[in-house]
């Protein structure tokens, strides 16, 4: 009798109970990522490995930061928390995420390139933060990117032409950082219906350069100048030097006409 | 305006208590002396009788208009709706406002903002006059085995933050009434047996964070315009769209070609 009452109940709670689902690769995806970031100032409350083993009960989310769509890790906005350490390239492992915000920490490092596998990635926002290394032409292979923001950081480097080819980015800024190089035509240039970034997209970084940025001032001068200077010194002191005998021929002729006047003066009248 | 026998019969208790209150009147004229003489008296009370009468009319008329509409509507819902876990037992019609039923939120006019009837068991079919509920904000309706159409009356809940159908037997097709909710920030219709297209209509709702299509029967193609450019193949899946299964396929403005 007992044991048919434990039964029952325990098939009650299952049923009250919805089941919250774990899926592997999200659980090793923030594992991953946990250790990775450092949080000296405690801001991330509940991200412990219990946690990471079940982080969502379809919709609602146990975990501070991330939101839940059918049992799977869609968002993580951990913006604002002073963190540091760096971004785990098994980030990729959470391959249902549409937007990742890690913008205004203290991170550093790369931008792993593994994160061409979040073929779902819609929105990128690494901005404010002191991650390096070059941007990774991988991003590309994230297709469905509308947003990728990596404003304020010391990424160096090229910017990859390829992120051109991504057809729904509407929102571009990689302003504040060490880029170097020409601005690929596939993003400032764009044809046809694909939106276009103006100069605040691009400045900020000193050795990068093309259209829409302005022109680069010279620091010396132009040739032509040079050129010009040398011209009007050589005519200048031609003029000088040409004056100069011109002065003294007259000079020597006047002494001379008041040496023979001297003489004729001494000379007497025959 | 239909008098159900509730209210006849409340408005034929109304009508003796009045006579109760107007006959001591009449002994007052008497006792006061008025006798201009029996048409006079009887002219007085007739005036009395119809004011009374229009009063409670227009009083009932009233308690009606603000009280119970929001809970005709849901009392609509219930009685089209199987309830074998007795979910909906609370749900009084005959209380002045559903604000206190149970899943049922309102806001301080004691309007209902939230419909909570998520994995209730719950069978039968939607009602059309759910779009009555016009500060709702919240419609959770989801994991139950709800069959029939999405009424196209959905589209008059301007408020609307968040609609979830999802995991239901729903069918017929996406009604494009539903691109005027213009505050919509979760649609789920995820897990249910909807055919037909996707609306293109859903595209300017720009508030829009969350979609969810997948596990349904729709056809013709999929909208990448509008606030639909952030959704990728996930809110899409597990459907015969364009013109076969989605699971990763691309949709149409986004080509490989040219990769790294």
């Amino acid at each position: 009798m007992g044991a048919w009452t434990l039964l029952i109940v325990s098939m009650i709670i299952y049923v009250a109970i919805p089941p919250s689902s774990s899926d592997p690769s999200d659980e090793a995806c923030l594992t991953h990522l946990g250790e990775s970031l450092q949080d000296p100032t405690k801001s991330l409350q509940n991200w412990t490995k219990s946690i990471f083993a079940n982080p969502c009960n379809g919709f609602t989310s146990y975990l501070q930061g991330a939101t839940c769509n059918n049992g799977r890790i869609y968002k993580l906005s951990l913006t604002n928390l002073s963190l540091r350490g760096s971004i785990s390239p098994f980030l990729a492992n959470c391959t249902n995420l549409q937007a990742l915000d890690l913008s205004s920490n203290f991170l550093t490092g790369p931008i792993p390139p593994e994160l061409q596998s979040l073929v779902n990635l819609a929105v990128l926002n690494l901005s404010s933060n002191r991650l390096d290394g070059e941007i990774p032409p991988q991003l590309a292979l994230c297709a469905y990117l509308n947003v990728i923001d990596l404003h304020d950081n010391l990424l160096s480097g090229p910017i990859p032409q390829q992120l051109g080819l991504l057809v729904r980015l509407s929102a571009f800024d990689v302003s504040n950082n060490r880029l170097s190089g020409p601005i690929p035509t596939s993003l400032g240039n764009r044809s046809g219906n694909l939106p276009r970034f103006n100069s605040s997209s691009f400045e900020g970084n000193k050795d990068l350069y093309g259209y829409p940025l302005p022109p680069l001032k010279n620091k010396g001068l132009s040739i032509l100048a040079i050129v010009g200077i040398g011209l009007g010194s050589g005519l200048a002191s031609l003029v000088l030097s040409f004056t100069g005998v011109c002065i003294w021929l007259k000079f020597t002729e006047r002494k001379m006409a008041a040496e023979e006047g001297k003489i004729s003066q001494l000379m007497p009248d025959y | 305006m239909l008098w159900n026998s509730m209210e006849a019969t409340s408005l034929r208790g109304s009508i003796y208590q009045l006579r109760e209150l107007v006959s001591p009147c009449m002994i007052c004229f008497e006792a006061c002396g008025i006798s201009r003489g029996m048409k006079m008296r009887k002219q007085v009370f007739s005036f009395f009788y119809i004011l009374g009468f229009l009063w409670v009319f227009w009083v009932s008329d009233l308690v009606k208009v603000t009280g119970n509409s929001e809970g005709d509507a849901l009392n609509a819902l219930k009685t089209n709706l199987l309830d074998p876990n007795n979910v909906l037992q609370s749900w009084d019609p005959t209380l002045v406002n559903p604000c206190t039923w149970f899943n049922i939120t309102c806001n301080g006019d004691n309007s209902v903002t939230r419909v909570d009837l998520g994995n209730a068991n719950l069978s039968g079919q939607l009602v059309s006059q759910l779009g009555q509920l016009a500060n709702l904000q919240y419609l959770e309706l989801y994991g139950n085995n709800i069959s029939g159409k999405i009424p196209e009356e959905l589209g008059n809940l301007t408020n609307l933050v968040s609609l979830d159908l999802y995991l239901n037997g729903l069918t017929g097709s996406i009604p494009d009434t539903l691109g005027n909710l213009k505050k919509l920030r979760f649609l789920r219709l995820n897990n249910n047996s909807l055919s037909g297209t996707i609306p293109v209509s859903l595209t300017t709702i720009t508030s829009l964070q969350v979609l969810d299509l997948s596990h349904n029967r729709l056809t013709g193609h999929i909208p990448v315009n509008g606030s639909f450019a952030l959704f990728t193949p996930i809110s899409f899946a597990d459907n015969p769209l364009n013109g076969r299964r989605v699971s990763q396929h691309l949709p149409a403005d986004v080509d490989i070609k040219g990769r790294v």
